[in-house]
């Protein structure tokens, strides 16, 4: 019998990996670097910007890795946001009402944020509705509860005494705790979605469903572990939010709705060839967030931070589109 | 219900003409053509000259094309097989043999493969070799009970397209290879790819091209890897030919006997009457959902296969004007 050759052409090599159509995201942060020195010189190119810059992101980071899951498997969930006003807004509720621990109070919310991901599963798993509306419509619910137990009220009684705060505010390095939950949040995502069988189960349910049920994927139960999963870190995020601002807004949640989605697509032209990944979400969250904070310290209006965010996600979706090779 | 008839054979017009006093032997003498009718099926003979019985008791070999070790003779029993097509079909399966399955579009030949597959709902009895009885099929008892099936390159789901050759084909056998069932073992799984891509000679031979930019004959045998790679002792296909080019259409034919030789049991469902008569030792012929004929040996042939397939569809015409 033959001894096999091992075949060249198992990585690719170092040119593609650096062309702009992997990395493009990358040459695009720098170029808005070097503008930003320029506009407002003294100013932007600074630690205190960099350390600024990580701490704002932490939150839009865990946002967008939680939508990364359901993405990665083939289906949308759109009520992570209202999740995370939700989980805000219980935890500052239960704060204030009995609840000394913000252990305690953290752990309880996250409890309840998996019975919102187990909703999901049954509306879209169970049942079958289309995940796009499906779940549109339990966060439009999620959003509802959310409001009646705020009574329309910001919420702060209980939050600032427990502790809490001390999640977001206790710095390692003159960075915020957050970041680091962000971090590893990035590389346990990553190293499951590329290293393991899960995450290749997750990946072929996500491309083409059908193939992977008779390969004997069990793409229901896959697709049931990722919704359940964004709706916890949902959660998580909505602590954090809290525990960063010492109150619980039940109005915020949902404006964190199309930055995560613009992160993940974004996110997805970058590193691994249009498949969606965490190196390149987290990529896409530190583009945004550096578009935020330079227009800010240029003087620029708060506007110009949306134009900033559309123009960042045609430029970077564009251009994979346009450098790719036509079929 | 036609008055009058046209036949094209191979691209040229052959007869026509009104079809009163046209009977279904001259029919399908037609359509087949006369040379066809009469001479040896050649293929046939080349292809099982390997000999087509399992090996009795042949102990443990080595094969050098698919790496299967020979086994001990084993059946499969399937009775009352029903799905939306199928109603009521029995046969058995047995190792070392290579079953076909024909009908004309409708008759529910695929569904026999895609029931077994797990790739249709079905109600079935299967007896299985080490005892035991199976009563309903998924993609995953299927693959527990032994079977594999091999889809058509042309069916979307046969494959993840944007998956690499080498994704795709560990796919079904990932939790196998994987340590602790969950982490992925890369150089095993490329060394695994490497060795199938060069037995198979799938081209371009670089684990990481995507599924969908190879060629179709290509992708059929990245496909037919991805389920020899499980270890099956049933390995179906269906239409394995379509799609593919006349070189790749030979090496397939040589690997399904060589699967054979080793032991295994393959059923093939096909449209194409090539197929059929080149791979064949045994075929059903399935008329409007049910089991009509079994043909053996000889009687495999282009002729007898249509004539059985379309067995009471055509009538002498009752002339009422």
């Amino acid at each position: 019998m033959n001894t096999p050759r091992r075949s060249r052409g198992h990585g690719r090599n170092f040119a593609a990996a650096l062309s702009p159509r992997n990395i493009g995201a990358v040459y695009l942060l720098a170029l808005l670097v070097l503008i930003f020195s320029l506009w407002a010189p003294g100013l932007f190119f600074s630690e205190q910007t960099l350390k600024n810059l990580l701490n704002d992101s932490a939150i839009p980071a865990l946002a967008a890795l939680a939508l990364l899951v359901p993405l990665a498997c083939g289906v949308f969930d759109l009520s992570f946001g209202a999740v995370i006003g939700f989980a805000g807004i219980f935890c500052a509720w239960l704060l204030g009402h009995g609840v000394d621990s913000a252990v305690l109070a953290a752990i309880i919310t996250l409890a309840f944020c998996l019975v919102i991901g187990l909703v999901n599963v049954v509306v879209v798993v169970v049942i079958g509705i289309d995940s796009f509306i499906g779940t549109l419509a339990t966060g439009a619910l999620v959003l509802a509860v959310t409001t009646g137990i705020s009574g329309n009220l910001i919420l702060s009684e209980g939050v600032l005494n427990s502790g809490l705060p001390a999640l977001a505010t206790t710095r390692l390095l003159g960075v915020q705790l957050p970041v680091f939950f962000a971090a590893a949040l990035m590389i346990v995502l990553g190293l499951l979605l590329e290293q393991t069988v899960v995450g290749r189960y997750a990946y072929a349910s996500g491309l083409n469903a059908d193939a992977a049920r008779l390969s004997g994927v069990p793409v229901k139960l896959v697709r049931s572990g990722a919704l359940v999963l964004c709706s916890v870190i949902a959660g998580f995020a909505g602590i954090v939010l809290t525990a960063y601002i010492g109150t619980a807004d039940p109005t915020t949640g949902p404006s964190y709705l199309i930055p995560a989605f613009a992160a993940v697509f974004a996110g997805a032209t970058q590193f691994r060839g249009g498949r969606f990944n965490s190196w390149g979400t987290i990529l896409a969250v530190l583009l945004l967030g550096t578009g935020s904070i330079g227009l800010t310290l240029a003087g620029q209006p708060a506007w110009t931070n949306q134009v900033f965010l559309g123009a960042a996600l045609l430029v970077a979706v564009g251009a994979s589109v346009l450098t790719r090779p036509k079929v | 219900m036609a008055t009058d008839l046209t036949v094209l054979r191979d691209g040229k017009h052959v007869f026509s003409g009104p079809t009163n006093g046209l009977t279904h032997d001259r029919l399908v003498e037609l359509i087949v053509g006369p040379a066809s009718a009469q001479a040896p099926q050649r293929d046939r003979s080349a292809m099982l000259g390997h000999g087509s019985s399992a090996k009795p008791g042949s102990g443990n070999q080595v094969s050098s094309s698919t790496g299967v070790i020979a086994r001990a003779p084993y059946a499969y029993v399937v009775r009352g097989l029903s799905t939306k097509d199928l109603e009521d079909v029995d046969f058995t399966i047995h190792s070392g043999e290579v079953l076909g399955v024909c009908g004309l579009d409708g008759s529910g030949r695929e569904d026999v493969v895609y029931a077994l597959g797990g790739a249709v709902q079905s109600q079935v009895s299967v007896e299985l070799p080490g005892g035991g009885v199976v009563n309903k099929i998924t993609p995953r008892i299927a693959k527990r009970c032994g079977f594999a099936l091999t889809l058509s390159n042309r069916e979307p789901s046969s494959f993840v397209g944007q998956f690499s050759i080498s994704e795709d084909l560990m796919l079904p056998s990932l939790a196998k290879s994987a340590r602790g069932g969950m982490a992925v073992r890369r150089g095993l799984d490329a060394r695994t790819v490497d060795a199938w891509i060069a037995r198979l000679d799938i081209r371009p031979a670089r684990a990481v091209t995507h599924m969908e930019k190879l060629s179709g004959g290509n992708q059929q045998r990245a496909i037919i890897a991805k389920w020899l790679n499980t270890k099956p002792l049933v390995m179906m296909y269906n239409d394995p030919t379509s799609g593919v080019d006349v070189g790749s259409r030979r090496s397939i034919y040589e690997l399904i006997r060589a699967q054979v030789d080793e032991g295994t049991a393959v059923v093939v469902a096909s449209s194409d009457l090539e197929d059929l008569t080149s791979v064949c030792d045994r075929v059903l012929v399935l008329v409007g959902g049910r089991l009509r004929f079994e043909l053996r040996g000889d009687d495999i042939s282009e002729p007898r296969l249509l004539h059985s397939m379309t067995d009471g569809l055509t009538s002498e015409r009752v002339d009422t004007d």
